[in-house]
């Protein structure tokens, strides 16, 4: 049985790792998968699929941020505004994937996307710092 | 007509967008770090002020 207070990981960690992180990246690994096996033109990487995993992550980091019991306002009013930008501009850039237009760099966006789920979840792992640190 | 110029402007703030949105998080993420690292040391100090 594995003991994770001692490795430094609560189950609420362990929660999140699974439940968010792995839950929002199977669009990402189910696609990398067929783009491996499948001899036909399937893209590595998609923008709905990172998409999809940024919005699966700020919708926790709201959620979780929520549930802080000892919060520190400055930094709760912080992590929810990032998180709502962040929001606001996948929703964006989906809908951009949904009409395409000659006019939009599709690989400049995909580069942009990509940064944004790297920036997406290094707040993730700011959020779970704060829970290891308020749960000792 | 309105619907369509709606989408040029996004398509138009949208590059702008990402990058500002990622220069804002990686501060924040950083900021957020720091703070919790701040306070984290804030409280230790006080505990061992008070046990010792």
């Amino acid at each position: 049985m594995i003991d994770y207070k001692t490795i430094g990981m609560g189950e609420r960690t362990v929660n999140w790792l699974v439940y968010t992180c792995l839950v929002g990246l199977i669009p990402v690994i189910a696609r990398l998968a067929l783009w491996a096996v499948s001899r036909s033109d399937v893209e590595p990487l998609a923008i709905s699929d990172l998409v999809a995993f940024g919005l699966v992550l700020h919708s926790a980091n709201i959620n979780e941020v929520s549930r802080l019991k000892v919060a520190d306002p400055r930094w709760t009013s912080v992590q929810n505004g990032l998180s709502i930008i962040f929001l606001i501009l996948y929703g964006l850039i989906l809908f951009t994937t949904i009409l395409p237009s000659d006019k939009l760099d599709s690989s400049a966006l995909l580069k942009s996307t990509i940064g944004m789920a790297v920036v997406s979840f290094l707040l993730s792992l700011t959020v779970l710092h704060r829970i290891w640190s308020e749960e000792g | 007509m309105t619907g369509l110029s709606i989408f040029a402007l996004i398509e138009r703030a949208l590059p702008a967008a990402s990058i500002i949105a990622v220069a804002l998080g990686s501060a924040g993420a950083a900021w957020s770090y720091i703070h919790t690292r701040k306070r984290y040391y804030e409280e230790f100090k006080k505990r061992r002020h008070r046990d010792s």
